[in-house]
């Protein structure tokens, strides 16, 4: 077989795009006009508008790497007439709502299996977590008053809800969620999309009443025509009044999904959650230790490949060299795919990244020992390195679809600290096999043609006495 | 070099590093991780040393079942049985009055998910096995495929083994078995099919090609070919192991070593168990 220039060129386009990714925050600063170290301002994002392209590019730290606290929650003593899942998925609204409302960037509420609810926040430690569960949602009714926010009203509201409107600033109409006296979820009939119906008990209803009236005598669409409803600290609905509303109702249309005005309602009528939520498992890791845990890593890595290097080069001496530069290449794509991909690295998948490193180097062993064979054998360098690719390749498949068997179980079947391992394992055995078959492959064909490298000495094979 | 001459010497080495480890699970089974046993669990940082007997005096009149072990000068790990928010909290403010650490990790599972995880990692080790037989079934034959699955079945005694000694006769915390365990477990059978699949192709092939060879010698010559790379292969993967084994921090020190006794078990059985097996079993069914 000869060098095929599609392959080179394929190989090319590969590394170069890997290179690319791997570096884009780079890219990244040098586009936005940042400074090349020190912290990165917003999230380096590839987009290739032409294509409708667009991924955030970056390495995911799990939480065991950036510091955080994880929690399972499980749900019972369910109210009598709402099944499980409905409850866990209310549950999930709910406590999404409270985390969002707590200002925890990047946290992650899911619903799992049945009654479970994954619960992961970055950055908080276990005891705010828990009052942050803990918390319940609270219904607040403001109005547009001439004046800018003091700091007290800032701390309360969302300082960009607040300050939306030059010159005004929301003042507390005295109305609240404790006027509430029932509030079910319903459909606006106009657009169908999900609002919750709420009605006031005598006191709220007097004061909404005289609230209305007193707006509609502002023009339409001043802010001192709308009313402002705030949950906790967000804005969720801020409507200008066309009439006096003295019946005590309102509604809420505050782009809801289903289940989210579903639990908006739930908390409005008891504040409280559909059934009982108690924690089955909770994981906490300090910003601290996630920090050095990474430094670690890296250096293991590091360390690691520099050895698996060192051995190659020694032992195998020139497809040594070709070994070390498909092993970098590896290195290069893998990284590139958890950027592109958003692929969570945890403690457990940077260990089966680094596992996957010693699998890469493993096609290129069994490669170079069947040329090595063939060249005790007498064959040209040429035809021993097609040789010793097409005689190790049933080798190198069977082995890795076994592995890769092992990772699709783990996966599919695992928890999610074994998951992570899974992922990242798979990812370097797929990377592995493309490159030992096509790099080194290669790699080694343009060996082959090149007249300095024809020694045999340079394979570590003694040249046959009868050559 | 005859490697399948001498089988039963090895299948006799093997045994010997076996039996003392599942005598050990019999008898005292495993050191459990909160993971599986259900409990809390506090890596707390200091900011001078701390001995964790002064730290263990004052857990134990907390009255939670507490172990504390060092982990670092500054550091100490702290085992509870499962606690509430109240007295967890309690002890979190306890620790940090009187010996100024704060909470570098934590960890709390509910007895209800330590029984689930117990249950799926069995099951995890069962599908991963029954899916590799099927594979090698298809690829090789059903003897090839018993073959390298009780080498498998080897390196998992021997590791569980060992880690049974580790944790309960010498009563380390690094024998315990965690989620990170059965992770290292699963890889470590991933690994020995890989390398009991290198040789086997190798037979396979030497099957292949017309010759006098006896089955016996065959399987031989194909261990001996396969020699090299078995041993270079192996070593790499420990170079890198034994690099993260004594860098890595307390928590993953366990896995870490998991990984490097399975894989050098694995290369091990892969040699001379896997192959040998199957000229043991072609001599009591020679079809």
């Amino acid at each position: 077989m000869r060098v095929d220039r599609r392959f080179l060129f394929l190989i090319g386009i590969i590394a170069l795009l890997a290179l690319f990714i791997d570096g884009f925050a780079y890219v990244y600063r040098a586009a936005t006009n940042q400074p090349l170290t020190g912290p990165i301002r917003g999230v380096p994002t590839l987009s290739i508008p032409f294509l409708g392209f667009e991924q955030q590019v970056f390495v995911h730290k799990g939480l065991d790497l950036q510091g955080g606290t994880h929690l399972e929650l499980e749900i019972s003593k369910v109210r009598s007439g709402t099944p499980i899942a409905e409850a866990r998925d209310i549950a999930v609204a709910i406590i999404e709502r409270r985390v969002n409302s707590s200002g925890y960037a990047e946290s992650v509420v899911r619903p799992e299996g049945d009654n479970r609810i994954i619960v992961e926040l970055p950055g908080v430690n276990l005891e705010q977590a828990k009052q942050v569960l803990g918390k319940t949602s609270y219904l607040r009714i403001y109005e547009w008053v001439p004046g800018t926010p003091d700091a007290a009203t800032l701390q309360e509201l969302n300082p960009t809800a607040a300050n939306q409107y030059q010159g005004f600033k929301p003042q507390f109409t005295n109305i609240d969620g404790s006027m509430v006296t029932s509030a079910t979820r319903s459909t606006d009939p106009n657009t169908n999309l999900p609002d919750v119906q709420f009605s006031f008990n005598s006191t709220g209803s007097d004061r909404f009443c005289t609230l209305t009236r007193d707006r509609v005598t502002h023009p339409q669409g001043e802010p001192e025509n709308k009313i402002a409803i705030f949950i906790d600290k967000d804005l969720v609905e801020d409507a200008n009044v066309q009439s006096e509303i003295c019946g005590g109702t309102g509604i809420i249309t505050g782009g809801f999904t289903a289940a989210s005005a579903q639990a908006l309602a739930v908390q409005l009528n008891s504040g409280a959650l559909p059934g009982t939520i108690s924690l089955v498992s909770s994981t906490e890791v300090g910003a601290t230790l996630g920090a050095s845990t990474v430094k670690l890593s890296l250096l293991a890595g590091a360390f690691g490949l520099a050895v698996v290097i060192l051995f190659m080069l020694l032992y195998y001496r020139l497809p040594g060299v070709v070994a070390s530069i498909a092993l970098l290449l590896y290195a290069a794509i893998a990284l590139a795919i958890f950027k592109i991909f958003g692929v969570t690295l945890t403690l457990a998948g940077l260990a089966g990244f680094i596992l996957s490193v010693g699998m890469a180097v493993d096609a290129n062993v069994l490669i170079f020992e069947r040329v090595k064979e063939e060249l005790r054998a007498g064959r040209t360098l040429g035809a021993a390195m097609e040789a010793g690719v097409h005689r190790a390749w049933p080798a190198i498949r069977d082995s890795n679809i076994s592995t890769l068997i092992t990772c699709f179980v783990l996966y599919f079947f695992g928890a999610p600290l074994i998951k992570g391992f899974a992922i990242t394992l798979a990812i370097g055995v797929l990377v592995s096999m493309f490159s030992a078959i096509v790099t080194t492959q290669q790699f080694l064909q343009i060996l082959a043609g090149l007249r300095p490298a024809r020694r045999l000495a340079l394979y570590g094979v003694q040249a046959p006495k009868a050559a | 070099m005859d490697i399948v001459g001498r089988r039963n010497w090895y299948f006799l080495l093997s045994l010997a590093i076996i039996l003392p480890g599942i005598i050990s699970m019999l008898f005292f089974g495993f050191r459990l991780g909160i993971d599986f046993a259900g409990g809390d669990q506090f890596n707390i940082a200091f900011k001078q040393p701390t001995s964790a007997a002064a730290v263990q005096k004052e857990m134990d009149t907390f009255n939670v079942e507490a172990t504390v072990q060092q982990a670092g000068p500054n550091n100490v790990l702290i085992t509870t049985k499962p606690l509430g928010t109240t007295q967890e909290t309690a002890i979190r403010d306890d620790l940090s009055k009187k010996f100024g650490g704060t909470v570098a990790s934590s960890a709390f599972v509910g007895p209800t998910i330590a029984k689930e995880l117990v249950v799926g990692a069995g099951a995890l080790i069962a599908i991963a096995s029954i899916l590799i037989v099927a594979y090698l079934s298809f690829r090789f034959n059903y003897k090839f495929a018993i073959c390298a699955v009780l080498a498998l079945l080897h390196d998992v005694f021997v590791l569980t083994g060992v880690y049974s000694i580790l944790g309960k006769i010498f009563n380390l915390q690094l024998g315990e078995i965690n989620t990170l365990f059965v992770t290292a477990a699963l890889t470590v059978i991933g690994f020995s099919v890989h390398d009991t699949i290198v040789i086997f192709d190798r037979i396979r092939e030497n099957l292949r090609q017309a010759s006098r060879l006896t089955f016996e010698q065959n399987v031989n010559l194909s261990i001996i070919q396969s020699l090299a790379r078995s041993i270079n292969t192996s070593m790499t993967v420990v170079f890198v192991l034994v690099a993260l084994f004594l860098i890595s921090p307390q928590n993953i020190k366990g896995f870490t070593l998991a990984l490097l006794i399975g894989i050098i078990s694995g290369t091990y059985s892969s040699i001379f168990n896997a192959s040998p097996l199957l000229v043991v079993w072609r001599r009591l069914d020679p079809r």
